[in-house]
């Protein structure tokens, strides 16, 4: 009997959730190379590649009470970034293409407005009929998924070889060159005989393309050879192409893939959810966050701006726009 | 602006982004933020589906048909993320724009900024280098408009987004995104009006040219300029006249170390431009032909040769256009020159040769003082210069001598500058200033006791003050004791050898005859030199009391740590401090220069307006509490030639550098003109 440790900082969790006893739920079906497994090596020349990834924070729970039927209303105001690094062989990768937005969700269809307070902060309003806090906080994930996905779809256009960060659901552009990047493994896909061969995948090989639902191949691959002391699953990730373009191109993205990723490969000391979280991705969620400003200055801006719609309610006075936040003459 | 930050989204779009992140915005103001590159790029316009057909069409011919090949989307992508380098057909109307190409920077928000210092964070395409001039304007809430001038002190340039050493293998291998920060620190200079606010963060910073340049050097400030030297983009850098000549303030003051010979090549620099340049003599005005320079040459013969042009001069490309920068189209050498050496020690009895190899005997004068001089003016106290070697006694018994001797001595009949010591009535006064007043008639040598040169002066000074000799005289010894009277004579006979040859009848003593007279002391010793220094400049001080502060007359003079010490006292360092206190208003200006401010009697230097600084000795720099920390440091590597400028007006001493010379300033950069050489070779071979 052996010991491992996971590679990931234990606040991350695992990134392997799959239980030994997991039935296979999802339609798959192995489709490059039959009904066998086959481990590919990573080939073609390198080019122009773009990481595309988001990050987003809740900075307010707000509660919405009408006063006629006595219901409360949960609300939650928060920002999410989104942004790429684009890079190319000899190129310095750069961070481009960012994207912040502001934003109030609010359970239960209720519509109401968050005023503008000093200093650039602005909330969009949305609203969901559902009225559960984690269906609340989800519609925040939601809409930044869809702008990561608008954003891979636009790279695409352009010509990039596009690496989302997760499964490809909110990608439209099915039929260019767009490829999922999984970093967490949550349910088995395989066979078990096929899935319990994935730990012999040596860095830079890649399994046999299988069909996932109808509209996605898969593959895993693996990024590093672990240390001794890592699990056997240490290094392994999923990949997702689109079924659109055709089997073909998509064996020719994949092996594309597979020789380039080693390299962007995640650095244990510099990250926690290394290797699986590529250099790129982690530098671009740094900097994201640092983009979505200063966290204690967004929750200061959710109570002034509330305090702005109550003082516009009862004292018109107390509302006019001030030049500094109206928390330095309440406070 | 658009192409530069190509991936940034106009400030109407976004602006709360940018308040957001940097927690300066004021929606509804103009925040000054105008030009600051937004910090993100909205999808709005990225996602226009009707082109996205069409490109994406293209695109997957491209790649299947020719590899991979750039298409137009991921080549502007490029070229806003890398930068102009990636493609350079473009022709950008900006480059020619004058705002834009000034454009360095935006004041960091990220560090403090306050009213001596700011950091500027550099454009991509921008390079600043050390000293450069920077000006910064914010506009105020009330609408006016304050603008910041500085100059940078420091560089620095990192990865931003690297946080650990080895992200730097990664960002430059290209798989971790990191971008170069390029960064300034600037020492504000002047703010425009004067508004004590800190530069605001995130407003554009730029070159400061044609007026800026001259706001930041405080140029409308001054309604006399005078160059001073270069700066480090080539333009001439002015200090106000009016600071050196005595009217609001003077003297200069230089320091380095020696070896490198710039102290007295920028004195002479300066010296040049006032007495030979147009500008210079507007400078010095009705006054300029009075004006005078008395320079003492105390290295070499380096300053023997300032009348004649520089061999070198012509090979050297950039000096002429740098001394044309400075107004000076077609600089010589210096024009109206006096040269001074000491009567050689190895003179035959009545001859007064200088000892200069390197000039005929015809172009040098020979300087000294007659017995006759040397008692009037009193040059007995110069004499004993050395302040280590001070002694209460013996001063008492000086005094007394030099008194006694005023009042006894007569001229002699057919012997200039000759006396002869005649027992005086009671009628002559006891104090010294009063004795000189009187002017006898000459007298028969015979009458008393002759004095043609400096051993005569010693041998009559021992017989009135050995107690034991016949001619010893109460009145010439102030009752001092025997011990202090041998002390006395000890200390006169140990000058005898050092600086006696140059008491004689037959040497003519300094006169500032010419615009700059070159005295050579370079080869006496150290309390020769004083001697000599302290004879000259008392005689300059009493000449200039009571005449008005013009025409200046302007004393060059090196080591002054030997003159005027910090530690200990002397009759001559009393001088020093008088003249660099009083001086200034009597219109002597006193340029002066030692290898370490510290060394020097501290009033010497502190008096100076113009305080310039060369390349210094490491451990010394903290003497120099005027320059930046950064200039302090930078002191003790700069090269020969680069001097920091400091002066009363502008707060920040400002680093110059100034043109090789057109004169020679030794032996082998000398041009003799054909007849001169071969005169000077007949000469020298008669001699042998």
């Amino acid at each position: 009997m052996s010991i491992f440790v996971e590679d990931w900082g234990a606040v991350y969790g695992s990134p392997y959730q799959i239980d030994p006893d997991d039935e296979v739920v999802v339609e798959t079906e192995l489709i490059e190379d039959g009904d066998r497994i086959v481990f590919h090596e990573g080939k073609g020349d390198l080019r122009p590649l773009a990481f595309v990834d988001g990050v987003r924070r809740p900075e307010g729970v707000l509660y919405c009470l009408d006063a006629a039927t006595g219901v409360q209303t949960r609300g939650i105001a928060g920002a999410y970034a989104c942004g790429a690094v684009v890079t190319g062989r000899g190129r310095p990768a750069k961070i481009t293409r960012e994207y912040i937005e502001r934003l109030l969700v609010w359970g239960g269809g209720v519509h109401r407005l968050l005023p503008d307070v000093p200093g650039g902060w602005h909330w969009e309003i949305f609203s969901i009929q559902e009225t559960h806090p984690d269906k609340i906080g989800q519609e925040l994930q939601v809409r930044m998924r869809k702008a990561e996905g608008r954003l891979a779809d636009e790279l695409c256009r352009e010509g990039f070889l596009t690496l989302v960060d997760g499964p490809l659901t909110f990608v439209r552009e099915r039929d260019a060159a767009v490829v999922g990047f999984v970093k967490t493994h949550h349910r088995r896909l395989l066979d078990l005989r096929h899935h319990s061969r994935l730990p012999e995948l040596s860095p830079g090989q890649r399994t046999s393309l299988f069909t996932l639902g109808k509209d996605r191949y898969s593959a895993y691959l693996r990024l590093t050879r672990g240390a001794p002391i890592s699990g056997r699953w240490s290094g392994i990730v999923r990949i997702e192409l689109p079924q659109a373009a055709g089997l073909g191109p998509a064996i020719a993205i994949a092996d594309l893939v597979t020789s380039a990723l080693p390299l962007y490969a995640g650095v244990a000391h510099a990250d926690p959810r290394a290797p699986q979280n590529l250099q790129p991705v982690g530098a671009l969620e740094k900097l994201l966050r640092r983009r979505l400003g200063d966290r204690s200055m967004a929750q200061r801006a959710v109570r002034d701006a509330v305090r702005r719609a109550i003082a516009r309610e009862t004292d018109p006075e107390l509302a006019a726009p001030f030049s500094v936040p109206l928390s330095m003459h309440s406070l | 602006m658009e192409r530069q930050t190509g991936d940034m989204h106009s400030e109407k779009d976004r602006g709360e982004d940018l308040g957001e992140d940097r927690g300066v915005g004021k929606p509804g103001e103009d925040n000054g933020l105008g030009g600051l590159p937004p910090l993100a790029q909205p999808l709005a316009q990225v996602h226009d589906e009707g082109e996205a057909d069409v490109s994406h069409d293209t695109s997957g011919q491209d790649e299947k048909e020719n590899g991979w090949a750039y298409q137009d989307g991921l080549r502007e992508d490029f070229q806003a993320d890398f930068g102009a380098g990636f493609d350079e057909s473009v022709n950008d109307p900006l480059e020619t724009d004058l705002e834009a190409s000034l454009l360095v920077g935006y004041v960091d928000g990220a560090a403090e900024a306050s009213t001596q210092r700011f950091m500027v964070v550099l454009d991509e395409k921008a390079t600043v280098e050390l000293d450069e001039l920077l000006v910064t304007s914010q506009n105020l809430p009330d609408g006016s408009e304050v603008s910041h001038f500085g100059i940078v002190v420091e560089v620095t340039s990192e990865f931003e987004g690297a946080e650990w050493s080895s992200d730097t293998v990664r960002i430059a291998a290209g798989t971790q995104p990191g971008t170069v920060s390029n960064r300034v620190e600037v020492e504000i200079l002047r703010t425009l009006p004067e508004t004590w606010i800190a530069p605001q963060p995130g407003v554009a910073v730029r070159r400061a040219s044609g007026v800026h340049r001259r706001h930041a050097l405080f140029l409308d400030q001054m309604e006399q300029p005078l160059p001073v030297g270069l700066d480090m983009t080539g333009s001439p850098v002015y200090a106000d006249w009016a600071f050196i000549n005595g009217e609001k303030g003077g003297h200069v003051n230089i320091s380095g170390v020696s070896g490198v010979a710039t102290k007295t090549s920028y004195a002479l620099f300066l010296l040049y431009q006032l007495f030979e340049t147009p500008q210079g003599r507007a400078l010095l005005g009705v006054h300029a032909p009075a004006t005078h320079a008395l320079v003492m040459n105390v290295k070499g013969q380096d300053l023997l040769h300032i009348d004649r042009g520089n061999t070198k001069f012509a090979s050297n490309a950039a000096a002429r256009s740098q001394w044309a920068a400075l107004g000076v189209p077609d600089p010589g050498p210096f024009t109206d020159v006096e040269l001074y050496a000491p009567r050689s020690p190895h003179s035959v009895a009545d001859a007064a040769v200088a000892d200069v190899p390197t000039r005929r005997s015809d172009e040098v004068t020979v300087f000294g003082w007659s017995p006759e001089q040397f008692i009037r003016q009193g040059l007995l106290q110069y004499v004993f210069g050395d302040p280590n070697d001070r002694n209460n006694q013996v001063e008492l018994v000086v005094q007394r001598a030099q008194l006694q001797l005023a009042r006894w001595a007569r001229p002699v009949v057919g012997k200039p500058g000759a006396v002869t010591l005649i027992a005086p009535g009671n009628d002559v006064p006891m104090t010294f200033e009063r004795a000189v007043r009187l002017h006898h008639p000459p007298r028969l040598a015979g009458e008393g006791e002759l004095i043609e040169n400096w051993a005569d002066l010693v041998e009559i000074l021992s017989e009135k003050l050995t107690p034991d000799s016949p001619d010893f005289d109460e009145s010439w010894v102030a009752g001092a004791a025997v011990g202090t009277l041998h002390a006395f004579m000890r200390r006169l006979y140990k000058q005898t050898p050092r600086m006696g040859h140059l008491v004689h009848t037959s040497v003519s003593p300094v006169e500032l005859r010419r615009a700059v007279s070159v005295v050579d002391i370079h080869a006496l010793h150290d309390d020769g030199q004083r001697f000599v220094v302290g004879a000259l400049l008392s005689k300059v001080f009493q000449d200039s009391q009571g005449a008005g502060r013009e025409p200046l007359t302007f004393i060059v003079l090196d080591e002054l740590n030997k003159y005027a010490p910090r530690m200990g006292t002397s009759p001559l360092k009393e001088i020093m401090v008088d003249i660099a206190a009083r001086g200034r208003s009597l219109g002597v200006i006193l340029v002066g220069a030692q290898q370490s401010a510290g060394d020097v009697e501290e009033a010497v230097v502190r008096n100076a307006s113009l305080r310039v600084v060369g390349r210094l000795d490491a451990g010394e720099t903290a003497d120099y509490a005027f320059l930046t920390p950064e200039q302090r440091v930078r002191a003790s590597r700069v090269l020969p030639g680069t001097m920091f400028v400091a002066q009363p007006v502008v707060p920040v001493p400002i680093p110059c550098r100034f043109p090789f010379p057109p004169y020679a300033t030794n032996a082998g950069e000398g041009a003799p003109v054909a007849a001169e050489q071969e005169a000077y070779e007949e000469e020298t071979f008669d001699r042998l």
